[in-house]
């Protein structure tokens, strides 16, 4: 009985220890009773893979023992919606983000390969992402192991949250139109120097853009153009069209790569002090530099995140669902 | 059964674990109105048509013996120690309230069958406990 020996060992090694030679007891009778059965009506001793039959119909050790052990699931249904709620809020929306911009400015203030500074930076994210993980899941096992009351009270639909108006994806806010084309404005009237803000009063430090710009003056001159005239299209017909969706997307996509471009461009500005020390000058010029680098490199995130928009906006509705854009150029009014 | 309706062999099957899990209980309380040890246990309830693995059976009656509704006693016999269950004065009283459960849904889900789809054969479900009592 060698077999049922290891068998049984197998299976004492998953027990929970205080009931191990009780639960062992009984399940070592009644395969005894069986391998009596069997070897009563063959009228001999059973041999090794007959044994092995009637063990593997018992099933697999690990299994058998999982059955007895207390408690099935660390995180029950009630709480499990909620831990992966906070688990991709954590780690998705707030971890990952935050881990991109502390890579990027290592990335951009390192002298040596910036591309390896990034990913170096970024490959601890996993020690971090690992340990929020753990502390999320033991708060909820916590949770879902002495709280098991919180949920089983009385709840009122009442209390209930209202239900908020879903935002029309196919329409586009007057107020946003109204603020591009203002702010748009304002840029344009400072680019072509007709505006002019004092950097810093008293004219102590000038601060003025490098030659670099002046590859730039024209593309930036004309994407802020059309922003300014697409805003105007978008205040009088409110909704999305092919064409219109088509013109944002461009714009954007211009100016995610405008942006690419000028954060890799050094220097950006040209700074000019009169009562500061040398030192000091080279100091404040990193400073601008790289704060100047960080805003185009979030300029470009946020410029490609609304050229994904974008396409979505071009892509062709789903059964059943509206799509963002209408048909026609000119844009109907959207139906129900 | 609906003519004409495949259904994957993996539902099939978890579909009818499902349906067994309830059964089971009732099952088991009904045969330990007389006392058995494990092994005889699964044979009276394989011979009444309900199949029970050692690895799903004495955990189950464990719980019910942590829940009260068994009560169970260490013997010696044919030169073996074995453990034999028996219902407790409780679970006599919660087989008897399981049992009245079990013919409300068997009535409900016979008018329901019976008032379903055309060409639908009628499906009768008998009482488990019935059923084991008959063959005791």
């Amino acid at each position: 009985m060698e077999l049922l020996d290891r068998y049984l060992h197998a299976v004492r090694f998953w027990l929970p220890s205080r009931q191990q030679d009780d639960i062992l007891a009984e399940l070592s009778e009644d395969i005894l009773s069986q391998i009596g059965e069997q070897e009563a009506k063959l009228g001999r001793e059973l041999n090794e893979s007959e044994l092995g039959e009637i063990l593997k119909r018992s099933g697999d050790p690990m299994l058998v023992a999982g059955r007895f052990l207390p408690q099935q699931q660390l995180i029950g249904p009630p709480w499990f919606p909620v831990y992966i709620f906070i688990l991709k809020l954590v780690l998705l929306w707030v971890l990952l983000p935050l881990f991109i911009l502390i890579a990027s400015g290592t990335a951009l203030l390192s002298a040596q390969d910036r591309a390896l500074a990034f990913l170096r930076t970024l490959g601890g994210f996993w020690m971090g992402a690992l340990s929020a993980f753990a502390a999320i899941t033991i708060v909820f096992a916590v949770i879902d192991r002495f709280h098991h009351k919180l949920y089983e009270k009385e709840w009122d639909p009442r209390k209930l949250r209202a239900v908020s108006k879903r935002r029309d994806s196919r329409k586009i806010p007057r107020v946003g139109s109204v603020a591009e084309i203002v702010w748009g404005f304002i840029f344009i009237l400072w680019w072509v120097n007709r505006l002019h803000v004092p950097f810093i009063p008293g004219n102590v430090v000038h601060i003025t853009l490098s030659p670099v710009w002046q590859q730039f003056y024209w593309p930036i001159f004309l994407v802020s153009l059309a922003g300014i005239l697409l805003a105007c299209a978008n205040l009088v017909r409110p909704w999305w069209s092919r064409l219109r969706a088509g013109i944002r997307l461009t714009i954007d996509a211009t100016m995610a790569v405008m942006a690419c471009l000028l954060m890799r461009m050094n220097p950006l500005v040209e700074i000019t002090a009169i009562s500061i020390s040398g030192e000091e000058l080279a100091k404040l010029q990193i400073a601008a530099q790289t704060g100047l680098s960080i805003t185009f490199m979030i300029v470009a995130i946020i410029s490609i995140f609304s050229c994904l928009q974008g396409v979505r906006r071009m892509m062709p509705a789903k059964a059943g669902r509206h799509s963002d854009v209408r048909n026609l150029a000119g844009g109907a009014a959207p139906g129900p | 059964m609906v003519h004409g309706m495949t259904i994957a062999i993996g539902i099939l099957e978890n579909l009818r674990l499902e349906l067994r899990r309830g059964c089971l209980i009732l099952a088991v309380l009904a045969e330990l109105r007389s006392e058995q040890y494990g092994y005889t246990l699964r044979k009276a309830l394989a011979e009444n048509g309900i199949a029970i693995d050692e690895g799903t059976i004495y955990p189950l009656l464990r719980r019910l013996e942590s829940q009260g509704l068994l009560l169970s006693v260490w013997r010696e016999e044919e030169k073996r120690n074995k453990r034999f269950y028996r219902l407790s004065t409780d679970g006599e009283q919660v087989l008897d309230q399981l049992l009245g459960e079990w013919k409300s849904m068997n009535a409900s889900l016979h008018r329901i069958n019976a008032g379903g789809a055309n060409g639908s054969t009628e499906c009768s479900i008998s009482d488990p406990a019935d059923h084991i009592k008959e063959n005791a």
